[in-house]
């Protein structure tokens, strides 16, 4: 069957949203041809449009909620819509807001809720920092053991437990990576340092993304030898290396989804186009990035849950959010 | 600019390039470099290009018949999406300098080299990277950094006490050009200081304020280049400076 006459039924459950550049909202598409069988991607209607001339970082689903978080350092922001709404809103007003001086790098669904990593900004530098919110959307700082200066730069949950990482600073005014850390705790539970097991630490690198992929999680990795992606069957490890894809130059892995018992890899290589990749974490071959998706814009995550598809994507000063859903 | 405070990577206004000022930059390590085009912010490139010519100019004028022409640039990394200066395309990390008959070897470990004038010919170009980048990351800073130089742009580069780089950078200098025997920490203590007033003493650098003139600094920067492409002591004094001569 031609993949583009598949048809979508209302059941689709939309959980996802592909965020791209201005002028090239209304045509896109995750090209069929780019997806695994089975992933079969076209537009949908049932999460409207959104746009906002903010960075978006990431995308997840809670239920039938979408949230969207982004937002310039010191003043992140977050907007939402539930399956069947008309329009996007803000999330303000509802209780604690995330708070000024807080910056925002990744979020996951986390129970009937959401949680948010990125930094907090102090007088004397970043800390790391983790947000947590329930249903209602406000949001409350997670408690986290003293770990220096740094941020937390990915976060994912998998079975009921949080793994948040990020990245030391050498010091509070260099804010270049020196070495990992990572954060775990079971839901409603507290927050402790959790090695990473089984993955060496990036020379001058970070950890660039962290997926559930379908019972397992999967964090990859980029330093100054390159990208690598590890496999852990626990948000506390250990952690095995498996096969990166491979490039004629230097790229990172920016989210990856489960698709059809395969996984999907969405990157950006150096000179910032879009690279995505499908495969068994054995073997990859690359497919398609989304079509229209304009130059400054990448995909800064994905996810997959019953099917549905999630993707977002980015620039520095503006984002998009339109449905696509896979049947 | 600030590059740190962004939540997510890219760049205003890139450039793509595959030479800094007609000098090929290529990517790898030894045995593996490969000239390929690389981007980073239009800026940063034109302060790329000020660092080149400043290279070029003292290692040709105090450098021996191996140091008269940089042949290519080697590096590991520049624009990449990841938190930092690299997400925002202003910062590069550089491996390896070659010359016409001579390199500086960052990826070996050339801050560590058993050769003195290796040593020197390092902070040299450590020095060359610190007129136009704060922050230059070196091999004396953590160990993340003992294979490359890390360089951006992410702040104005006057010398200052309190930084890790700049004092660890400072502690090198003295050792290797005067002798000063410090443990390279970071630490700007007495011992530091003192070594630091003998240095210039010996060398010759007074009259200006590196810690709160970036024309002062960058004039320091080049006594250490100086010394380091000529493989001299301070007491040679072989750089005199309109500026910050004494």
């Amino acid at each position: 069957m031609d993949p583009a006459s598949h048809r979508l039924t209302r059941r689709t459950f939309v959980r996802g949203a592909l965020l791209t550049g201005v002028a090239a909202v209304a045509t896109t598409r995750w090209p069929s041809g780019g997806l695994p069988a089975g992933a079969r991607a076209t537009a949908g209607d049932d999460i409207p449009r959104f746009d906002v001339g903010e960075p978006i970082v990431g995308v997840a689903a809670s239920g039938d909620r979408v949230l969207a978080l982004g937002g310039q350092a010191s003043g992140p922001r977050a907007w939402t819509c539930r399956y069947g709404d008309t329009a996007w809103r803000e999330v303000t007003g509802g209780g604690p807001e995330l708070p000024i001086g807080a910056g925002v790098t990744d979020v996951a669904a986390r129970g009937a809720g959401f949680a948010a990593v990125g930094w907090l900004e102090g007088s004397d530098g970043p800390r790391p920092a983790v947000f947590l919110a329930d249903e209602t959307l406000g949001w409350h700082p997670a408690e986290l053991p003293e770990t220096g200066h740094g941020i937390c730069t990915a976060v994912a949950t998998l079975g009921g437990r949080t793994l948040a990482v990020g990245t030391r600073f050498t010091e509070a005014t260099v804010r270049e990576p020196a070495a990992p850390f990572a954060f775990v705790a079971d839901e409603g539970g507290r927050w402790s340092s959790v090695t990473l097991d089984g993955v060496p630490a990036p020379r001058h690198g970070a950890v660039t993304a962290l997926a559930d992929i379908g019972g397992r999680l999967l964090l990859a990795t980029t330093d100054v030898a390159g990208t690598a992606l590890f496999v852990a069957a626990d948000a506390s490890g250990p952690w095995r290396a498996v096969r990166a894809p491979k490039l004629e130059q230097p790229f990172v892995i920016l989210a990856a989804a489960p698709v059809d018992g395969g996984v999907l890899l969405a990157g950006l290589d150096t000179m910032d186009r879009p690279r995505c990749w499908a495969g068994d974490l054995s073997s990859w071959r690359a497919v398609d990035p989304p079509v229209a998706l304009d130059a400054a814009s990448h995909v800064v995550g994905m996810s997959d849950a019953d099917g549905a598809f999630v993707a977002a994507a980015s620039s520095l000063d503006h984002a998009f959010v339109e449905e696509v859903s896979a049947a | 600019m600030s590059c740190t405070t962004s939540t997510t990577c890219g760049m205003s206004d890139p450039k793509v390039f595959d030479a800094i000022d007609r000098t090929p930059i290529k990517y790898g390590s030894p045995g593996n470099y490969g000239q390929r085009e690389i981007r980073a912010e239009r800026s940063f490139y034109r302060k790329l290009e000020d660092w080149i010519w400043s290279l070029r100019t003292f290692s040709s004028t105090y450098g021996p018949k191996g140091l008269q022409q940089v042949r290519w640039i080697g590096h590991v990394g520049a624009y990449v999406c990841k938190t930092g200066c690299h997400g925002r395309g202003r910062a590069i990390d550089l491996n390896r300098v070659q010359w016409n008959g001579a390199a500086t070897d960052m990826y070996g470990g050339d801050h560590a080299s058993t050769n003195r004038t290796a040593r020197r010919r390092y902070l040299a170009v450590d020095a060359c990277c610190r007129q136009y980048f704060k922050y230059t990351l070196d091999g004396w800073y953590n160990a993340q950094h003992t294979n490359h130089i890390h360089i951006d742009d992410h702040t104005t580069p006057v010398l200052d006490k309190s930084s890790k780089s700049d004092t660890g950078f400072v502690q090198a200098v003295c050792n290797n050009f005067n002798g000063a025997g410090l443990t390279v920490d970071g630490v700007w203590g007495t011992s530091t200081q003192e070594a630091w007033r003998a240095l210039n003493k010996k060398w010759g650098y007074g009259g200006c304020d590196p810690f709160s003139s970036q024309l002062a600094y960058s004039d320091w920067c080049r006594f250490v280049m100086a010394h380091g492409f000529r493989d001299v002591g301070a007491s040679a004094a072989v750089y005199r400076s309109a500026l910050c001569s004494v």
